[in-house]
């Protein structure tokens, strides 16, 4: 498809604007999720959806997002600015994905949000944003250059392991960045980095809707990292690792190199010995899953084993942690831009459930850090972020540029660094999610008929394999259905091949 | 309008109190409402309460001013009952949903109005307890929701409706003024127990009022432990129907915990039977028992199958119908086949051997609508005392006009057709006709007489009672 044929906005997801059918799951307040089985169910806990919890108005959950979606493009609602500036309360945590299997929640706020800035109603605070990263390739607008966290390290600009810091780890959590160079070197590892060549990954355009500026970041960044040689890339920052493995691929295609975040990285390394913690931390620690790497990635445990190598750490999990984890408030940064008072109520809760389980809250992204350490600090809590947290137990002077890389790493081969995610249940989940939109996507553009003519050839496509008699399956329960829609052929197919897949 | 929107941001907040156009549309969907657009109509101003008192003020000031107020619960009526008045007042009253207490000696548990029948639920797993009935998929049906619709659910067969678990009822009058009913009214009493009050049990005012008499805030439930659970299934072809349903009437009798009676093309939509179903099999019973071990659970699911094969039923073995929906979790929210669009067709209690009639009705007058019987994806609750709750979906296509104009017919010929067989509609909203009020004679009439004695105003919900045209 030709970028003049692009379908955006309400548009694109026309589809999904109807399959809301308003059960209540999403805006019921307190666990609504399972309940039906007498004996124990994990039915969530007491708070799932922030923008609920603040704004209170049902319009603030997935339904109310969906059915204003659908009255305005129905033209029952009006798209005034107040009603754009309510879509961007979303924070796109995904929670209501956890509870509602039916909708494509997060799809439509997309959609409505390319829609907005179509129209011209974005929020006066995103467009400052969108003008910044246009004009300095980072979201504070810094002039300063983007390599100065890396100075004295001498990293090279090419190499098999390039790490991707991410504006905050470059400008204002430089800890994080030097931190994770510093565990990696120690494990064997020496990486490469973009220097100014590393662009903002275009997390910022994607949840707002300019759809021009998430191309033009996507475009630079996967031209230059192929021009590093990465085989690999590294992210400590999990809003730009999504953004690249998922976003990425829909505008450039497939990915020539393979990424992880550093704990998943840190797992394996931890796991095959290349890893050392050996200095003892006796405070308890709980661990803030962020949003995108943990229900949009699926990266639950990697992050906890890693903590747990820490001897004598008590791992302690707070009421919404994994699936069920609260958002920090940023809301991909868009949030925090448009509704700040929000973002950091939000913040404040996070801490609030923290503070009475733990003395340390570890997460993995340093953008959560950013958004939840003013207020830890106000309660007497430390806010870390993984890499600092392993260095700081492995005891290295990460902060100093001059000792950093002063030992020779042991040399450990590409292997060990490549996680295999083919076995991990959650990644498995993560995958057949993908397949299942790229099959989505296919039926849309090409009609169901290119299903019916040759349905093997079509599930191939999508990186899906099935036998006959899951075809004769898929065909049997299609006849059943009524007029069937883009939607059952896809669910179809996937409650087939696994029929007690929950995706 | 403006100045009851002041009024009311006088008494919670004014960040509790919007007219936005868009917070008004997401009040005026719900379960039913959806069904072919019938009914949705945006509230003149939504207000979020925090406690009784802030309910018994916004009381006080809407029959002053004299403006109707609907109570929106989640919306998750069959029948379109909580549709909120164009130029009233709906109050949501999600934020009043704390659970007061949760007493495992006196088993009982009280929470507030607007908590969520699966918060307590929740709070209730935790302790090993449960409630005796529970709503299968309508998840965020908060207390008295669940309570002024008289809802019935999982469970029902053995337990009953909602009715046979409230002990007592905390609730603001239309007038404001705040009352206790049932068994927690007597001032000294030390607890919601089986039965401390006196004189008749003025609950059942409000257990199935559709919040007609005043609002819901506390609601004290029955609780019980928790059991050991289990279930068993069988199929019947098309022509075996009356054997089916002579087979789920002999189970209900044995008093089971639960039983479902569905047709392919709801089984197609819960992904379930569909081996079964391409070997002829049409009707399905599906049989949830609790028992107190393992052993008597083994018993009693032996005691099911025996049923149903001596009527010819042919069992699937639940290795081969997977996890049972209610494994699952989530339920609805989670079934793989959902079309996202459906409607519902509306509730109603018939006796028990009347399954097959009432199929065959429905099928009836949706093939007169246009409809196909493959529209029509069919389930029946069991439900104690003899009676059925058939419910069903009609697969509707809300981008086609000419669809809803046959859809919205059908609702409203089923509804009729319904009431015109002496069959109860399973509560009050508006899909029904007036006659399904009037009909009920002497009793309709006490109904309006103690409506004019509450609610002198007739401010609350006073379409649901057909009584906003008599000029009250």
């Amino acid at each position: 498809m030709g970028e003049s044929d692009e379908v955006l906005g309400l548009k694109r997801v026309e589809e999904y604007l109807t399959d809301c059918f308003f059960c209540g799951t999403c805006f019921g307040r307190g666990a609504t999720h399972g309940g039906l089985h007498p004996a124990s169910y994990d039915m969530g806990p007491d708070k799932r959806c922030p923008p609920r919890e603040f704004f209170k108005f049902r319009a603030y959950s997935s339904m109310g997002y969906l059915r204003t979606a659908w009255s305005v493009s129905k033209g029952k609602v009006e798209l005034t600015p107040e009603v754009a500036s309510y879509f961007y309360t979303c924070v796109g945590c995904d929670n209501c994905t956890e509870v509602c299997k039916t909708t494509q929640s997060i799809e439509v706020q997309r959609g409505m949000r390319e829609e907005i800035a179509a129209r011209g109603l974005l929020p006066e605070p995103l467009k400052k944003l969108d003008q910044k990263i246009e004009k300095s390739h980072n979201v504070f607008g810094a002039k300063e250059k983007r390599d100065k966290w890396a100075e004295g390290l001498n990293l090279p600009r090419s190499g098999k392991v390039l790490y991707f810091a991410g504006c905050y780890a470059a400008y204002t959590h430089t800890d994080t960045a030097k931190a994770t160079v510093a565990v990696l070197h120690s494990a064997g590892i020496d990486v490469a980095f973009l220097g100014e060549d590393e662009w903002h990954c275009g997390l910022v355009p994607a949840w707002d809707g300019s759809v021009s500026l998430l191309k033009e970041m996507a475009e630079h960044n996967v031209e230059a990292i192929k021009s590093s040689g990465a085989k690999i890339v590294v992210f400590s920052c999990p809003e730009c690792y999504r953004t690249v493995r998922l976003d990425y691929p829909e505008i450039v295609g497939e990915l020539p190199f393979e990424t992880a975040h550093v704990a998943e990285l840190f797992d394996k390394l931890v796991s095959e010995g290349h890893l050392k913690i050996s200095e003892a931390n006796r405070q308890k620690v709980t661990y803030h899953d962020p949003c995108h790497l943990g229900r949009h990635l699926r990266v639950f445990d990697e992050p906890r084993k890693v903590i747990q190598a820490v001897p004598e750490t008590e791992l302690v999990e707070m009421e919404c942690s994994r699936e069920w984890s609260w958002c920090c408030g940023l809301g991909s940064g868009v949030t925090k831009a448009v509704h700040p008072e929000f973002s950091k109520w939000s913040a404040g809760e996070r801490i609030k459930e923290a503070k009475g389980v733990a003395d340390i809250l570890v997460t993995a992204c340093a953008r959560c850090i950013s958004n939840l350490e003013p207020v830890a600090k106000k309660n007497d809590l430390k806010a870390v972020d993984l890499p600092v947290f392993v260095a700081d137990a492995m005891g290295l002077s990460y902060k100093d540029a001059k000792e950093t890389l002063a030992a020779p790493a042991p040399e450990i081969g590409l292997e060990s660094i490549l996680p295999d995610k083919s076995k991990d249940v959650e990644q498995m989940r993560l995958k057949m999610r993908l397949n299942r939109k790229n099959l989505d996507k296919i039926l849309r553009e090409r009609g169901l008929e290119v299903f019916k003519a040759d349905p093997k050839a079509t599930l191939a496509e999508c990186g899906l394999a099935i036998t006959d008699d899951q075809l004769g399956a898929i065909n049997g329960i299609l006849s059943t259905i009524k007029n069937p829609t883009v939607k059952h052929y896809a669910n179809v197919v996937f409650a087939v091949i696994n029929p007690n897949f929950i995706f | 309008m403006k100045g009851v929107e002041n009024a009311l941001a006088s008494i919670v907040g004014s960040q509790n109190v919007s007219t936005a156009e868009h917070i008004r549309d997401s009040y005026s969907v719900g379960y039913s409402l959806p069904s072919f657009e019938m009914f949705s109509q945006w509230p003149g101003v939504i207000v979020i309460p925090e406690n009784t008192e802030q309910i018994s003020e916004i009381l006080k000031l809407a029959n002053k001013e004299k403006v109707r107020v609907t109570v929106l619960g989640a919306n998750t009526t069959n029948e379109a009952g909580g549709v909120a008045d164009r130029s009233g007042i709906g109050i949501d009253l999600s934020f009043v949903d704390r659970i007061l207490k949760i007493d495992e000696d006196n088993m009982y548990a009280t929470v507030q109005g607007g908590c969520s029948v699966y918060k307590l639920m929740h709070a209730l797993d935790k302790v090993g307890l449960r409630l005796p009935i529970f709503p299968g998929f309508h998840c965020a049906v908060p207390a008295a929701g669940y309570v002024s619709t008289d809802g019935m659910g999982f469970g029902s067969v053995k337990y009953g409706r909602i009715h046979n678990i409230v002990l007592g009822l905390e609730v603001v009058l239309p007038t404001g003024e705040i009352m206790r009913t049932g068994t927690s009214s007597h001032q000294n009493s030390s607890g919601p127990l089986e039965k401390t009050h006196m004189g008749p049990d003025l609950s059942s005012l409000f257990v199935g009022g559709s919040g007609a008499f005043g609002v819901i805030t506390e609601v004290e439930f029955r609780i019980m432990r928790k059991g050991v659970y289990g279930h068993t299934n069988y199929v019947w072809p098309r022509d075996k129907g009356h054997d089916a349903e002579r087979a789920c009437f002999e189970v209900q009798q044995t008093g089971v915990w639960n039983v479902d009676f569905w047709n392919p093309y709801h089984a197609a939509i819960a992904g379930k039977f569909q081996e079964a179903i391409a070997e002829g099999a049409h009707f399905i019973i599906m049989m949830l028992e609790e028992a107190q071990n393992e052993e008597e659970l083994e018993l009693r699911l032996n005691m099911m199958r025996d049923i149903c094969e001596r009527h010819g039923g042919k069992e699937v073995p639940p290795e081969k119908v997977g996890p049972h929906f209610w494994e699952l979790g989530g339920y609805i929210a989670q079934w793989p086949f959902m079309p996202g669009v459906i409607s519902y067709v509306p509730s109603f209690y018939n006796p028990p051997l009347t399954y097959m009639e009432a199929y065959e009705m429905v099928q009836e007058l949706a093939k007169k609508n246009g409809f196909s019987e493959e529209d029509l994806s069919w389930y029946v609750w069991g439900i104690r005392n003899n009676s059925h709750l058939p419910m069903g979906w009609i697969y509707s296509d809300r981008t086609d006009p000419e669809h809803i104009v046959r859809g919205k017919k059908l609702m409203r010929d089923i509804a009729d057709a319904v009431v015109k067989k002496g069959w109860t509609p399973h509560c009050l909203g508006k899909i029904w006709p007036k006659e399904s009020m009037s009909l009920m004679g002497t009793h309709y009439e006490l109904i309006k007489n103690i409506k004019k004695l509450v609610d002198p105003n007739n401010i609350m919900n006073p379409d649901i009672l057909y009584m906003s045209d008599e000029g009250d």
